[in-house]
């Protein structure tokens, strides 16, 4: 009972972060900004989701693979939307009017 | 790293019987070795990893903290009326000697929403953030501390 | 009962999923750039993962876990490629154009 309620819970916030995700996607205009909110809120979103489904499924062979799949998504994500930004960057003629760019750095 | 790999390999096979477990086995060694000779792998590795224990568990929770707080800021911004942001491209230096650490931090700064790694040459980050706010002090960021910390431990 | 109420929570839970997965279609289709492409199309993959997740809890089955996760090797692969090929395409002497962007900006 206790627990069909929480994976409930669980799912329904993930599926508002997914919203998130989709609605930023439409509300920025620029590339760059729609990956922030779309590629990064997609890891949030897919763990709450998962959490609810582990919750439900108890501990059997199915939660392990979950969570294998959780641990792929989180490591996989980040290198693909890195890859994209990058691209983009390389690609586009004139960034410097999207974005200010400043250093740290000392060289 | 051997233990895992059998313990992936049951969960896979989803059910214990006397054949999986040899078959379990012979293939975990096969895919140990393989790691050992091409991907410069090695028992050191095992060795260092269970010296920082502690540390990759307390990283992984502020990992965790960090990615709960900043999703919420962005949810934030993508709920405000009037949309003001100013992305910002920053570069920064981490004192970072191993590529498996810069690795796990440029890794973990994607992973928390607000902020993308766009490249990384030698010890120099290029980041992308949404907003300048999300981007502030980041150069001298938790994550740094701890990874600098795990470094501390690998010469010894 | 709530066993049945549950699973019914399931179904709208992925149809919900699907409607977002159509509204990044759209966004996929209308993209001005290359890149909110690519980007439309991981969103897609990742909702299709998890809808997939979702089906195998209902089902009550294994080796559907099995598939997404074959899925999300595939889809990263595709990512991957897809914007080596591109980057590829691209001009060749604006390779190292990150350079210039360092040389450009003022300090701080």
């Amino acid at each position: 009972m206790i627990k069909y309620i929480l994976s409930a819970i669980f799912i329904v916030m993930g599926i508002v972060v997914l919203a998130t995700a989709m609605v930023g996607n439409f509300r920025f205009g620029y590339v760059l900004n729609r990956m922030q909110v779309g590629a990064t809120s997609d890891t949030l979103g897919a763990a709450l989701i998962i959490i609810g489904l582990i919750i439900v499924s108890g501990f059997n062979a199915t939660t392990v693979k979950l969570i294998v799949m959780v641990m792929f998504l989180w490591f996989a994500n980040p290198v693909s939307s890195h890859f994209l930004a990058r691209t983009e960057i390389i690609t586009n003629e004139n960034i410097m009017q999207e974005c200010e760019v400043v250093r740290h750095d000392s060289i | 790293m051997y233990v895992l790999l059998f313990l992936l390999w049951i969960a896979l096979n989803g059910r214990i019987t006397a054949e999986i477990v040899a078959f379990g086995v012979v293939i975990a060694a096969a895919v140990y070795w393989f790691m050992c000779r091409f991907l410069e792998y090695s028992l050191k590795s095992d060795i260092r990893f269970f010296k920082n224990f502690f540390r990759t568990l307390q990283y992984m929770f502020v990992l965790l903290v960090e990615i709960v707080k900043s999703s919420f800021a962005v949810i934030k911004i993508v709920f405000s009326k009037k949309l003001d942001i100013q992305p910002q491209i920053v570069f920064f230096e981490a004192p970072l000697k191993s590529d498996f650490l810069r690795t796990i931090l440029a890794n973990s700064i994607t992973l928390t929403p607000g902020t993308i790694t766009v490249d990384v040459d030698e010890n120099r980050f290029c980041i992308h953030a949404l907003d300048y706010t999300l981007a502030e002090g980041i150069e001298d960021s938790v994550f740094v501390h701890l990874l600098m910390k795990m470094e501390e431990s690998y010469n010894d | 009962m709530i066993n049945e109420l549950y699973n019914g929570f399931l179904v709208l839970a992925m149809s919900i999923m699907a409607l977002i997965a159509f509204a990044y279609l759209a966004r996929a289709i209308s993209g001005p750039k290359f890149s909110d492409r690519i980007l439309a199309v991981n969103g897609i993959q990742t909702i299709i993962i998890l809808i997939i997740c979702i089906l195998s809890i209902l089902q009550g089955e294994n080796y559907i876990v099995d598939i997404a996760l074959i899925y999300a090797m595939l889809g990263f692969v595709t990512v991957i490629i897809v914007c080596k090929a591109y980057l590829r395409s691209h001009h060749k002497d604006r390779a190292n154009d990150l350079n210039n962007l360092k040389g450009a900006v003022k300090n701080d």
